[in-house]
């Protein structure tokens, strides 16, 4: 190859031009975390609003109970009461959490750590990954939005099951802005899973083989391979709603002939995948932390990555473990069961490493550890709930109760998002070269933690006492339970808030000079804190070399 | 399994409280009383006491079973759960000692280079799979038997469920009796008795529903355009409430369902009354709040049913609706009445309907 | 450049001609292979679910002595004016014999109705062991204004039948279909394989 002669100069944008234009996936990243931050906090009012309505069993149930014991006139009719609203709030918030806070949340870091880890100037294909990102904000904006149009917004729970989300085709557009917006947010993590599998299979440092690759890179991995498999069945599962909505066929309308069963096999099959997509790298930046801050190497690297792979491989085989009460023929319903207690196994051997790591280490309890133990306990108590639930028989009694959503929020909040928080105070320093306050950070842990453990824990018991989820009024019985959830939601929301206003703040603190300010790399011995803090744009001057041999 | 309910029912501690069997609202079953059947057959599951608890307390399949598929159900969740427990406890509370032993005391202490251990990893992957086939036998054990009622079985109650926007339909196959919601939209219990098996089948009209009663022990999705179907013998009696479990749009949170378990004499009793139910309707129509209530016309329409029969089940039927749509009519909004006034005056329309009944019966 | 290294075109075209090979493998895959590759794993697993076995119909009406009841309803939905009737509603059916029911439509309004009969067994496990050898259900049916039709159906429940099984509910459910659809070849194909299978077992 001839060499090119002279490089034609570049223009490069300066302020928010620039960010609007950037490849460079360290702002691309950074641009996701923000992104992620703000949708984080509209979920989390959409959840406050959900809480407002349920602190009591209904504030219009409430009356009509009083003015009945007390022999008036009834102020309501109960059955005209419009509930409409509450149904569109609980849909967007479980739209806004998954599409638009977990998934892109933990892209978010992935784009920025993973390029770094392997000693990569960029990722793949930049373009792609910046187009990526975009395709986020018109998805965003089209769900959101969509309260405002005639019908308001998707009122069908995320899961959309027909023939409910069928319903006022041609009137309301809401449901349909609803599927468009998960095709672009779907479109986006597709990108972002092609992006990453490329970079990491050909991008990494010489000298880095796939068995030295740092666990975060391997969860990313196979978080990008589910990706990439699942998200085109979502999309699939969607369309098919989109067309019976809008032109006329008849795949999930059983009154001409359809079948809704279909829909939802099709569609857990890629929303249960899409739970391990919104775990795996959580699994993975556990480890570093976990290895950091107790001055030790991960315990059984093979271990790790045999368990995240065979998570991957289980994840695909168990999707209708959510559909134990469609009526499935028992044995059908004996194997799924199976299935879904086996992937117990290579997620137990993930926790045991965690507390293997800790073993015989120089614990230092800063924020992001803290983060990574209270990962390990409340995913631990999280998972138990999935294992109770694994039983068809008692699914059968749990499934759409409170138990359900006590369970898939202990280990989405109590581990993906305390994950999230705990990445975030890890990498910040490298993000942006700016320390965090650790007295702040410490108290954001532990607001959340709390806050976590109080709502979730009590969501576990509401369930089992016999409370139905997605309803917005309640039978007396339940009161107390839901007061102390309630309760529970104003602390992790305080915590998030905290977490916000600290991070803006963050950049008027000084900027550090150290490439490695938790003084961890003796031992991770990990790229990312080889450079400087924030890493110029081309990451690395030379590439580093490879910590040969044994670096796990 | 009694003593794992034992030991472990205090982790569910919480959400007993208000679990209370509810037997002592059945009455007698010599000769009840109309107001007794009122209560019985037509509960109000909203209904508060004076200390704003409510009077039919929700129960649920773990701390107060109520069928034998629900006590299979909760003492196999006891039995997984004392497998399942050690795999929660032992790891938080290495995780604990960890955190307290090997924190660091900046003594200098340098940390472990281990990286692993291959016996280690053998073993906590060999246990859990262990465990798991464990659980996997009894729970298959009690899916095979939730699956059908045993062979041999002859009287089942066989009901047709029909989930619709926002309520529920019953039918009593063998007798074919429906019953749904009453004269004041209000659904209605489904009655089942006690130590007979009952078999629903279950579809919907519109979207999916969910049929659930936590007590029962089961729950199943009401589809459009299929049948599913569960089967349970009701062991206890009272009044067990539930909802719909699956969201069915605007009223999926007032989708309510109950349930009331009797014995054998009452539910003879219940769809004795069932049977003249269509008959007594045009006297209601007499006799509501807001009819007139006219003497003359009302002699007439009991002279009509009572063509048609005047056994003592007959006329209990006539005196039980009329007293039952009063009693659901008062629990729900009226335009111009209050709930007392509703019930004032079903007391003094049933007052007129017993002394017409009596001229007409001895008339005859 | 030399030959051993490729040039970014040719190594373009290559790439180019795999993902080509890949998109027609895909396409030939799902549309030609895979149909196949379902059907024949259904009937290796058991989970093949036929709308009537024909196997079943089509075996001779011997009884078993063991006794079901079937409990038989009729719905009509899309709140379409027509009647919808079965007879009788409840019946001892012996397992392995023939048994019939009648259903009456009446299409109560004054212009012509075009409906799918669908039916469903219930519990799944007697819907496996169910076949129907004669049955409006077969085809849509067209009613004329203010027409009164009666459909026989005979249907028979297979003797190997869970033993479980006391009580089977069978229902026929009436849905609307836009007019000006044919019945499609394989229904009429499976009329006539009926028809035929019919010819050669006297009524009972």
């Amino acid at each position: 190859m001839s060499a090119p002669a002279v490089m034609p100069p570049i223009k490069r944008y300066t302020g928010v031009m620039d960010w609007l234009t950037t490849v460079d996936h360290k702002k691309i990243g950074l641009m996701y975390f923000w992104f992620v931050l703000i949708m984080g906090l509209v979920g989390g009012a959409l959840a406050g609003m959900i809480r407002i309505q349920l602190a009591t069993p209904g504030a219009v149930w409430d009356a009509v109970q009083a003015a009945q014991l007390a022999g008036e006139q009834l102020p309501f009719n109960l059955y005209s009461e419009d509930r409409h609203f509450f149904n569109q709030i609980v849909t967007m918030h479980a739209s806004v959490m998954i599409f638009f806070v977990i998934i892109p949340g933990l892209i978010a870091f992935a784009n920025y750590i993973v390029p770094l880890m392997i000693g990569a100037r960029d990722m793949a294909f930049p373009k792609m990954n910046a187009f990526g990102f975009w395709l986020l904000i018109p998805s965003a904006i089209l769900m959101m939005t969509s309260f405002w149009v005639q019908g308001g917004a998707a009122a069908t729970g995320w899961t959309a099951y027909p023939p409910l989300s069928l319903k006022g085709a041609g009137i309301n557009p809401g449901q349909d802005m609803w599927i468009m917006g998960v095709h672009l947010a779907g479109l986006s993590s597709i990108l972002a899973a092609i992006n990453f599998i490329v970079t990491i299979t050909n991008m990494r440092a010489p000298g880095m083989g796939w068995m030295k690759m740092p666990l975060f890179v391997w969860a990313t991995f196979f978080t990008s391979i589910i990706q990439l498999l699942a998200t085109p069945v979502l999309a699939a599962a969607v369309t098919m709603v989109l067309m019976d909505r809008n032109f006329g066929t008849t795949f999930c309308d059983a009154m001409k002939g359809g079948d809704p069963v279909l829909y939802q096999h099709i569609f857990w099959t890629y929303s249960h995948p899409a739970v391990y997509i919104m775990v795996l790298p959580a699994f993975g930046a556990i480890s570093h932390i976990i290895a950091a801050f107790s001055h030790k190497k991960t315990f059984g690297y093979l271990g790790m990555v045999v368990a995240i792979g065979s998570i991957t491989a289980l994840g695909f085989v168990v999707w209708a473990h959510h559909m134990f009460t469609v009526g499935m023929p028992t044995g059908l319903q004996a194997y799924f069961m199976y299935a879904t207690l086996l992937i117990g196994v290579p997620t137990g051997i993930k926790v045991f490493s965690w507390i293997a790591t800790m073993w015989g280490g120089t614990l230092r309890f800063t924020a992001p550890m803290l983060c990574g133990i209270g990962f390990v306990s409340l995913f631990t108590i999280g998972g138990f709930g999935g294992l109770i639930l694994a039983m068809v028989p008692t699914d059968q009694s749990l499934h759409d109760t409170y138990f359900v959503v006590g369970h898939f929020h202990m280990v989405l909040v109590g581990g993906s998002v305390l994950a999230l928080f705990g990445m975030t105070y890890y990498w910040w320093p490298k993000m942006t070269g700016r320390m965090l306050s650790e007295t702040t950070s410490k108290w954001v842990f532990w607001l959340m933690f709390w806050g976590t453990m109080i709502t979730f824990m009590t969501m576990h018991l509401t369930g089992a006492a016999g409370m139905a989820r997605r309803v917005p009024v309640y039978y007396a019985d339940f009161k107390i339970l839901n007061h102390i959830t309630t309760f529970g939601y104003a602390l992790t929301a305080l915590s998030s808030l905290i977490l916000f206003v600290q991070l803006l703040l963050s950049y008027r603190r000084p900027k550090i000079t150290e490439d490695d300010p938790w003084k961890i790399n003796d031992v991770q011995q990990s790229f990312e804190w080889a450079t400087s803090s924030p890493p110029p744009v081309y990451n690395f001057a030379t590439v580093p070399p490879i910590p040969v041999a044994d670096q796990h | 399994m009694r003593r794992f309910a034992l030991v472990f029912s205090w982790m569910f501690v919480a959400m007993s409280f208000g679990s209370v069997a509810t037997g002592a609202e059945v009455a007698p079953s010599a000769t009840p009383s109309v107001d007794t059947l009122v209560k019985t057959l037509n509960p109000d599951i909203f209904a508060l006491d004076a200390n704003q608890r409510p009077v039919h307390a929700i129960t649920n399949v773990f701390t107060s079973p109520a069928s034998d598929i629900a006590r299979d159900v909760a003492s196999n969740n006891w039995y997984n759960l004392a497998i399942y427990l050690p795999f929660l406890i032992l790891p938080q509370l290495v995780l604990l000692f960890a955190i307290y032993r090997f924190r660091d005391r900046k003594d200098g202490r340098k940390p472990a280079t281990f990286t692993g251990n291959h016996t280690l990893e053998i073993v906590w992957t060999a246990i859990p799979c262990l465990a798991l086939l464990a659980v996997v036998v009894p729970a298959w054990k009690l899916l095979w038997k939730m699956e059908l009622p045993p062979a041999g079985i002859e009287r089942a109650v066989v009901v047709e469920v029909r989930g619709k926007e926002f309520a529920w339909d019953y039918k009593y196959q063998a007798d074919n009796l429906s019953i749904g919601q009453d004269v004041a939209g209000i659904q209605e219990p489904l009655v089942l008795e006690k130590d007979r098996p009952a078999i629903l089948n279950m579809t919907s009209n519109d979207v999916n529903h969910a049929w659930w009663v936590p007590s029962f022990g089961v729950k199943k999705d009401v589809i459009i355009g299929r049948y599913t179907n569960v089967w349970f013998t009701p062991d206890t009696l009272g009044v067990f409430k539930g909802q719909c479990a699956e969201l069915c749009g605007q009223g999926h949170g007032i989708m309510w369902i109950s349930s009331v378990v009797v014995d054998s004499e009452m539910f003879k009793t219940y769809r004795e009354l069932l049977r003249h139910r269509n008959d007594t309707v045009k006297i209601w129509n007499l006799l509501a709040p807001a009819a007139v209530a006219d003497d003359k016309e009302l002699e007439s329409q009991v002279a009509k049913y009572l063509e048609k029969g005047r056994g003592a089940g007959r006329v209990l039927a006539l005196k039980y609706w009329i007293a039952t749509n009063y009693a659901s009519i008062a629990r729900r909004h009226q335009p111009d009445l209050t709930s007392a006034q509703v019930l004032e005056r079903g007391v003094a329309r049933r007052a007129q309907l017993d002394a017409v009944l009596a001229r007409s019966l001895s008339a005859n | 450049m030399s030959d051993a290294t490729p040039s970014t075109q040719s190594l373009n075209r290559r790439l180019l001609l795999i993902l080509g090979a890949v998109v027609v493998f895909i396409v030939v895959f799902s549309f030609v292979v895979f149909p196949r590759l379902y059907t024949l794993w259904c009937r290796v697993t058991g989970t093949e679910l036929k709308p009537n076995d024909a196997a079943i119909a089509a075996a001779p009406s011997v009884g078993t002595g063991r006794f079901l009841h079937v409990f038989v309803e009729s719905k009509v939905f899309h709140d379409l004016p027509i009647e919808f009737t079965a007879d009788p509603t409840a019946a001892l059916v012996e397992v392995g014999r023939d048994a019939k029911v009648t259903y009456t439509v009446h299409n109560r309004s004054d212009r012509v109705q075009r409906i799918r009969p669908i039916h469903q067994v219930s519990p799944i496990n007697a819907a496996r062991a169910f076949g129907m050898k004669v049955c409006f259900c077969f085809k849509d049916q067209e009613l004329q204004p203010g027409e009164r039709k009666e459909f026989p159906v005979i249907y028979t429940f297979s003797p190997d039948l869970d033993a479980r099984v006391a009580t089977v509910t069978l229902c026929y459910s009436i849905f609307e279909i836009p007019p000006g659809k044919d019945p499609s070849p394989e229904q009429q194909a499976l009329e006539l394989q009926l028809k035929k299978a019919i010819a050669e077992e006297p009524m009972p």
